[in-house]
């Protein structure tokens, strides 16, 4: 049984983006709603958009047809695609309205807080719906059973929050703004790095059920793809970035600290990227069965 | 209503290629895309080892993966059980290439030679093959097989049906009881492959033995 082929890296680059966009996003707002630093708030709220964008520029310029991309939108009632089309494209307009009156051009937003926070809570229910369906829209694809599972939303949802927090942390180190709350984030951000560890656990723990999805979990932990799954997502994507924010937050202060938490930081949010590779390349379709026969697909 | 199905006798095939080589002389299809591919399979270890050829094509399903899937609405279901896809209304996302339990739905990019080391232009075979695939199907979009719609409109069998020296393939209208493949069906033992995605396959099978 060999692996799908056919959604590459620029699948996998869409669906990290669009994670760490939307995780940026809620990052901002958490930390508006909680009255933390104004900066931090408005760079989280910045990330969202360019990423996102970006991100379905990715997927658009994989398509085989690009002129017809517009037409994704066409069938919300049965397709997952269409369905995260739309939610997308909320989160894009109501990201692009909060950007325009907060932060750049206007700043209309800081005086009414009432209108701010109802814009912050609307971004927010898209921002959700934009991680959560990238792991729904693989999951609907029930042959794949490493994709067809509970775990796979769960596990995005929580790297996409990760690397989100991540960004703002990384973006609010470069950019002189006021450090409150940025501790807070920290260590949210170390739970959700080890939130992530057993999740990824559990996600390979339950593809025991089917051969194919056996099949995939050992492909992922010794077969082709092993290297990038113990090199780009455990070690650099989880475990050195939880060591580096643990050192950095607790062992050292100063710049020596600032210089780790901005390398973990940096690290995981390149390991999100490689998670979703990972999930994309251990892919492998359910073979055909005719009694005792099994046929592994070769043109997926 | 009519709704065309397949019977295809596993005992009978012996695995020689014909249905495929039809196949792609009845659409034009190039390399890389092979609306009814045969596959190998093999159980067992020597000394009772034993090797069964599946001839595959679109199974036409009643509930089809690839028609929930499709954001674009291109993939339809035609009343006469039949799925096809609107190559002006794709977008070529791939997303019925995942869901499709089968593996039928077929993109290409570019059209692939079978004799890549040949130089200059294509003979004017392949150029035929070519035109006719672009106004067919095309490039970037996920094609698939129709149970040669056109041919059966115009009262010939599917290809594949025709080139068969095995007998292997049967065609017919499974709504009708007394069809020769419904009658295959229930008499022979025919099942449908991988019925745990219930997609309902209008494509069934004879056991091999």
């Amino acid at each position: 049984m060999k692996a799908q082929t056919k959604w590459g890296w620029m699948i996998a680059m869409y669906l990290f983006l669009a994670g760490l966009g939307g995780g940026a996003y809620i990052a901002g707002v958490l930390t508006d709603f909680m009255g933390l630093s104004t900066g931090i708030s408005k760079i989280g709220v910045f990330l969202g958009f360019p990423c996102v964008l970006l991100g379905c520029i990715f997927l658009i310029a994989d398509l085989g047809k690009p002129i017809n991309f517009w037409r994704a939108f066409m069938k919300p009632k049965t397709s997952w695609i269409a369905r995260g089309t739309i939610i997308i494209t909320f989160f894009l307009i109501i990201d692009f309205i909060h950007i325009i009156l907060w932060i750049w051009p206007f700043d209309v937003l800081t005086d009414f807080t009432g209108a701010r926070h109802l814009i912050n809570l609307l971004g927010l229910i898209f921002a959700f719906g934009t991680i959560i369906y990238t792991g729904l829209l693989l999951g609907a694809s029930r042959p794949i059973a490493f994709w067809s599972t509970a775990m796979l939303p769960l596990l995005f949802l929580v790297s996409a929050l990760s690397t989100g927090f991540m960004a703002v942390i990384l973006g609010s180190s470069v950019i002189n703004v006021s450090k409150v709350g940025l501790g807070l984030l920290e260590r949210i951000d170390i739970a959700l790095i080890i939130l992530e560890l057993f999740i990824v656990v559990f996600y390979l723990q339950a593809t025991h059920r089917v051969s194919e999805s056996r099949a995939s979990a050992k492909l992922v932990l010794s077969g082709s793809v092993a290297p990038m799954f113990w090199f780009g997502v455990v070690i650099l994507g989880l475990l050195l970035p939880l060591l580096f924010d643990l050192v950095g937050l607790y062992a050292l202060s100063g710049s020596s600290s600032h210089i780790f938490i901005l390398l973990a930081s940096a690290f995981g949010i390149i390991g999100g990227f490689f998670l979703r590779q990972v999930v994309l390349k251990g892919g492998i379709h359910a073979p055909l069965k005719s009694g005792r026969f099994e046929y592994g697909l070769t043109n997926v | 209503m009519i709704k065309y199905g397949f019977v295809i006798d596993l005992k009978r095939c012996y695995g020689c290629y014909s249905c495929t080589a039809a196949c792609k002389a009845a659409n034009n299809s190039p390399m890389g895309v092979d609306f009814a591919k045969c596959i190998s399979g093999e159980t067992g270890t020597y000394p009772s080892a034993q090797r069964q050829l599946l001839p595959t094509l679109c199974m036409q399903c009643e509930e089809p993966e690839c028609k929930t899937v499709c954001p674009t609405g291109a993939t339809v279901q035609n009343e006469n059980g039949i799925v096809t896809v609107d190559k002006e209304l794709c977008m070529g996302c791939g997303y019925c290439m995942m869901a499709c339990p089968y593996g039928q739905r077929h993109k290409i990019s570019t059209w692939k030679t079978y004799f890549p080391a040949a130089t200059g232009d294509l003979d004017a075979y392949q150029s035929y093959s070519k035109r006719k695939w672009e106004k067919s199907n095309g490039y970037g979009i996920a094609a698939k097989c129709d149970f040669c719609m056109e041919r059966v409109e115009d009262g010939r069998l599917p290809a594949c049906v025709e080139s068969c020296p095995a007998k292997a393939r049967s065609f017919g209208d499974i709504n009708d009881p007394e069809s020769e493949v419904s009658i295959l069906i229930r008499r022979d033992r025919g099942f449908q492959l991988n019925p745990e995605f219930g997609t309902n396959p209008s494509v069934y099978y004879l056991p091999a033995r």
